[in-house]
């Protein structure tokens, strides 16, 4: 079994956040993610920074999961801090400032989106995005079969990396070594583990499409859903919270 | 009662048979075993049941309905569910009672109607307390169970389990046969299990041997079980019961074929003393 896949998994709960409608999360994050790039440093990023901590808390997902979900990514805030310090054009305290603006930005991005992930069951997060992109049905928009992609991929990433680590793990013991000094070895090496992953991805893919047949799915058609979404006063509540920290870092 | 008739299968024309000529019937509520060694067609007739695959010659009758009219597929895949070996390959929420409502879903029925059958359904498989549950953090036993109980929600006539206890954990493979036994014994649910361990399907109302795309036998397991010639020919191991029997008969100690279960060799070793 995989362990710390914390990375958009969602973890069952009964959390203020947990019970909003996926929409209004959604509409949350946006104004969250906008709202971070358009904020200006110190104060504005700060009060986002606030804001996200607090949802954090409200999740009550544990801080182990952020934890977790956010340390491969602290690698990827800190070099593009680096990079930041060390190419920009200002004095050095002004592109210390910079760097953190930028590794703070990104890191809320990060956070939000976890929030989200984390307290949205990702059939409940799809059955939103696909109401709220139901007006581009109009326009042929394939908007069903999108989301049932997005469904698909998302309940197949751990098995995916499960897959990876085992496969990796075998081909290990029979002597292939990923620690090669020269990538270019390293990358040959690696293919070793990419042919079984795809044979198996398309085992998989030949089943999940026969266990889906067989439980009579037929693409669109008159679908119902186990969890109707609904908009209750909280979710307006939420999105009224959101906006109005919004507008005050505007105002500021 | 599902019917084959003169069912022949092939992926050109052509090319060689993977099902040739294949004849046989299930009633409801019957518990069939079909065994056959890897490549006899087994999983291609598993596939033929619900019209996954359709004949490329001959007819599959579901209750009357023929898996070759399209329009009547929903009907069918309502009345024969199809379990596959491996359950990860099959569930296709991120969370168990999601997954469990899935074929409930396609069909349009009402929320609330899919609560209460997704509920019996988790209760069934004994998982009701999984249902919140992401199906990564399960064990392979658990999950076979979570795709059972969608297969059960939709309330199938006839199960097809394609080796259903193959990629699962030994304490995870007894359980799920205990529960399809349950199934099948209390809920009234044909059995089609097609299996290489002939010990899970001892209890069975028939055997079906498939070799090379035919049908080779189609008899009680009385009858077929302590024939370790037949088992031999299809390529499947016999039953170390069987085999011991075979061995017996070497030293000159006979057995009627039928006396295959433990409890009926012991009283015949008893008898013998």
């Amino acid at each position: 079994m995989v362990k710390n896949i914390g990375l958009g998994q969602y973890i069952p709960g009964n959390s203020i956040l947990h019970r909003l409608d996926p929409r209004s999360k959604v509409i949350g994050t946006v104004i969250l993610v906008v709202g971070t790039f358009t904020s200006a440093y110190p104060v504005e990023t700060g009060i986002f920074l606030g804001t996200v901590l607090i949802l954090g808390a409200l999740s009550q997902v544990g801080i182990r999961y952020y934890f977790d979900s956010l340390k491969p990514l602290l690698y990827l805030i800190l070099i593009t801090a680096f990079f930041q310090v060390l190419l920009a054009e200002e004095e050095l305290g002004q592109r210390f400032d910079a760097a953190l603006n930028l590794g703070l930005r990104l890191f809320i991005i990060i956070f939000s989106m976890q929030v989200l992930m984390g307290t949205t069951s990702p059939l409940s997060l799809t059955s939103g995005m696909e109401k709220m992109l139901s007006p581009l049905k109009r326009i042929k928009f394939p908007v069903h079969e999108l989301i049932m992609i997005m469904t698909i991929s998302l309940r197949f990433i751990p098995l995916y990396i499960e897959d990876w680590e085992r496969i990796k793990k075998a081909q290990m013991s029979r002597g292939i070594n990923f620690e090669e000094k020269s990538i270019i070895k390293r990358l040959k090496n690696y293919i070793s583990v990419l042919i079984p992953l795809l044979r198996i991805s398309f085992q998989r893919a030949v089943d999940l499409a026969t266990a889906m047949e067989s439980r009579c799915y037929q693409g669109e058609g008159e679908r119902s859903h186990l969890n109707v979404l609904k908009f209750t006063p909280y979710d307006f509540m939420y999105i009224g919270i959101i906006g109005g920290v919004w507008l005050i870092t505007i105002w500021l | 009662m599902i019917e084959f008739v003169n069912v022949h299968y092939y992926y050109k024309e052509n090319s060689s048979l993977i099902l040739n000529n294949i004849s046989f019937t299930i009633n409801k509520g019957e518990f069939i075993g079909i065994v056959g060694r890897n490549g006899s067609g087994k999983s291609t007739l598993a596939r033929m049941f619900n019209g996954i695959l359709i004949p490329s010659k001959g007819k599959v009758l579901v209750d009357g309905l023929d898996t070759r009219k399209a329009e009547d597929l929903i009907k069918i895949r309502r009345k024969v569910g199809l379990l596959l070996p491996n359950p990860d390959n099959q569930i296709v929420s991120s969370v168990v009672e999601e997954d469990v409502a899935f074929g409930l879903e396609n069909l349009g029925i009402k929320p609330e109607e899919i609560r209460l059958q997704v509920d019996e359904a988790l209760k069934l498989v004994e998982m009701e307390e999984f249902k919140k549950h992401p199906p990564y953090l399960l064990s392979g036993g658990q999950k076979q169970r979570v795709a059972l109980a969608g297969i059960l929600a939709l309330k199938p006539d006839y199960l097809v389990l394609d080796e259903p206890t193959s990629m699962i954990e030994p304490e995870g493979r007894k359980l799920i046969t205990g529960l399809l036994k349950q199934i099948n014994s209390e809920l009234g649910v044909a059995l089609i299990w097609i299996t290489h361990d002939l010990e899970e399907i001892i209890e069975a109302d028939r055997i079906l041997v498939v070799a090379n795309g035919k049908v080779k036998e189609y008899k009680k397991p009385k009858e077929l079980l302590g024939k370790a010639d037949i088992w031999k020919e299809a390529g499947i191991e016999p039953l170390a019961i069987t085999q011991f029997m075979q061995n017996l008969k070497q030293y000159g100690i006979d057995f009627k074929p039928e006396e295959f279960t433990v409890q009926e060799m012991v009283d015949f070793l008893c008898r013998l003393k």
